[in-house]
């Protein structure tokens, strides 16, 4: 999977989602089209020159995901919690010494990685804790006006289990709003390809 | 106040004026809002400006409403004073480019040091002084030629209720004196506002109904100073805090806590403790976000309710899972073709005869040559990245399509150099391509164009960065 460092700050300011004022302007940002095109296909590329035909399939999904999150925007949660699974899973199947290789090359790529053995070990572990902790974490007691449904909600958007309802939308519609870029860009590669 | 946001308390009262403004234009209540806020921070300590910016952002939601050009044009110097202050909130404010001529006709009857007290005066929390200022601002109103603007500021006033105007005005700045004194004020805010709120209301719903011409504009601006001050005793009498009538909402709160900077006016009826005030920003909030779903979500147009829509959202968020698996698997099956066609081109040479292509044909470069020209470049930037470690991938700004007619040229060169062979193999597959449409995904290819072509460009910059340096 893609081991680059954290996406690019996105070419538009967006304005502070915590004021409704201003969600209409907020609402019609869109996602860094080009960043996700580059994201993805060179993902793309780096899988087939690697992965078996078997596995292809899984790696992929998850090469589309990340390219999403890189594409989009860092302050959002979603996209935060895509890339920490993506980087929890990588740590996971991966062996000490293998961890370390992985880690210098990324720290090379981007300083804000811990490098350090301790550090590293402690990602690991961290890691690995967060995703059982992440499943196991209770749901926030301030759902006052929340409908039942909300929690469905809160498992398909990543990072939806400790948000409030109301930052649970906003994460939704970001979220729905690259799911649609992506699957746009990859419908458009498969025609590409498959008219070749 | 109990809570002074970045705005401060005093914000609150003068916001009536939004309130009317509050559904015509949301956007401005919060320019207009952040200017009144700023006045209110400023007022202790410095008057004139920011108190002229405040009482122009009094009158600019409403002078919104009007549609005015001189509105407009206080509405761009509130927004241009309060750029500096609050970035993008004053660009919520609907404005024109500020005209110097009002900017400078409008500060001076408020510059000079006499009557820079007048727009203090709305903000100053003392009755009496109230009235005297009030008046004074009226008279100024009626005034010379700088004071011709401010009538018209007045009128403009006067529009959101006529003789209701000035006394809400007034009783708005009565708020942060019964706040800041006593705390039975706010019973008797209660009670006693019950009739002039319904007159204000009436008043301030007709009025933001209407358009008025500059002609009845005058007529009020005469009518409005004698109403004013009447008005004004009988809300010192009652010991109103303001903030009412603005608002086609009725009472006010007795602590009304300022929420995010959003200043919320208790409805008619309804509760005004801070809980429930809480609870209604919040719930007006999720309706915000629903209503952005609901334009995200495809066919949600006739849904009602919130927990259809909820439901309605989940299926589209499953929808899409779903198909990013399906087209994954999709291609992990199509790709292979990709792989073989690029490594047998030399990508730097693929993407500059591509570039050269799609700027030469002039056709609406369509959505499969971006692709393919961004897959050659993902894997050109593969192999370059084994050479030497590429940075942070932070693309440099797009380069405006006019650069791409400059690259072009040394790219021509440079492939006839290379010899005809491979430029026959690559652009052979490419034209091809260019006469392919997505079926039912034109609109996706014109979407994709500009942004993809962006990608190529960037990618042959730096395809250009390696081969030189």
């Amino acid at each position: 999977m893609d081991t680059k460092s954290t996406p690019p700050p996105r070419p538009h300011q967006i304005p502070n989602p915590s004021r409704p004022d201003f969600l209409a302007c907020w609402a019609a940002a869109s996602p860094s089209k080009p960043m996700l095109a580059f994201h993805f296909l060179r993902a793309l590329s780096r899988i087939h020159g690697v992965t078996t035909v078997r596995r292809r399939t899984r790696t992929i999904r998850r090469a589309a995901y990340s390219s999403m999150a890189r594409a989009a925007s860092p302050r959002r949660a979603w996209s935060r919690a895509l890339l920490g699974q993506a980087r929890a899973r990588r740590s996971r199947t991966l062996t000490g010494r293998a961890v370390l290789l992985r880690r210098r090359r990324v720290t090379a790529a981007a300083p804000p990685q811990p490098s350090s053995p301790a550090s590293r070990s402690a990602t690991i572990i961290a890691a690995r804790g967060e995703i059982s902790t992440a499943a196991a974490r209770p749901l926030p007691p301030r759902q006052e006006g929340e409908p039942p449904r909300a929690d469905a909600l809160r498992r398909l958007v990543p990072g939806g289990a400790g948000m409030e309802y109301c930052s649970l939308l906003e994460e939704t519609a970001d979220y729905l709003r690259s799911l649609r870029a992506q699957v746009q860009l990859m419908q458009g590669l498969i025609d590409l390809f498959s008219c070749q | 106040m109990a809570h002074d946001g970045f705005l401060g308390g005093s914000f609150h009262q003068l916001a009536w004026p939004l309130d009317a403004a509050l559904q015509a234009q949301p956007h401005a209540e919060m320019g207009a809002g952040v200017g009144v806020g700023v006045a209110g921070g400023g007022w202790e300590h410095e008057a004139g400006e920011r108190i002229e910016s405040a009482l122009s952002s009094l009158v600019s939601p409403s002078l919104a409403v009007a549609g005015g050009v001189h509105e407009a044009a206080l509405m761009d110097e509130l927004a241009s004073r309060l750029g500096g202050v609050c970035g993008g909130l004053g660009g919520g404010v609907a404005a024109s480019p500020p005209s110097s001529r009002y900017a400078s006709c409008y500060s001076t009857p408020v510059s000079s040091p006499g009557k820079s007290a007048l727009p203090v005066s709305s903000l100053v929390a003392a009755d009496t002084m109230v009235a005297e200022r009030a008046t004074r601002l009226s008279g100024l109103a009626v005034g010379g030629p700088g004071g011709r603007k401010l009538s018209r500021v007045e009128s403009s006033q006067s529009l959101l209720g006529e003789p209701a105007a000035m006394a809400a005005l007034a009783g708005d700045v009565l708020l942060p004196a019964s706040d800041g004194a006593s705390r039975d004020a706010p019973s008797r805010k209660r009670k006693a506002p019950g009739a002039k709120t319904k007159v204000k209301d009436g008043t301030a719903a007709t009025a933001i109904a209407k358009s008025p011409e500059p002609g009845t504009r005058a007529k009020r601006c005469k009518l409005s100073p004698d109403a004013a001050r009447d008005d004004e005793q009988q809300n010192q009498a009652t010991g109103e805090a303001g903030h009412d009538g603005g608002s086609a909402k009725g009472k006010d709160a007795a602590s009304e806590p300022p929420k995010d900077y959003i200043h919320v006016r208790a409805r008619r009826g309804q509760a005004t403790d801070s809980h429930s005030l809480a609870e209604r920003v919040r719930r007006e909030k999720i309706s915000e976000r629903m209503k952005l779903l609901q334009d995200l979500v495809p066919g949600c147009n006739k849904v009602t309710g919130k927990a259809v829509m909820l439901d309605e959202i989940i299926n589209y968020v499953q929808s899409l899972q779903r198909q990013v698996e399906f087209l994954s698997m999709k291609l992990s099956a199509v790709n292979p073709r990709l792989d073989f066609d690029v490594d047998d081109f030399l990508p730097k040479d693929v993407i500059l005869i591509h570039l050269s292509i799609m700027n030469t044909m002039k056709k609406a470069t369509t959505f499969d040559t971006h692709i393919k020209s961004c897959a050659v470049f993902s894997s050109v930037r593969l192999n370059f990245q084994q050479a030497s470690e590429p940075s942070v991938p932070a693309p440099p700004p797009p380069p405006p399509p006019s650069c791409s007619m400059e690259r072009p040229s040394p790219a021509i060169c440079y492939r006839s150099s290379q010899g005809t062979a491979m430029q026959s193999v690559v652009s052979s597959p490419v034209p091809s391509l260019d006469g392919f449409h997505i079926s039912g995904n034109s609109q996706a290819g014109s979407i994709w164009e500009d942004d993809l072509q962006s990608v190529v460009l960037m990618g042959l910059f730096r395809c250009n960065q390696h081969m030189i340096g």
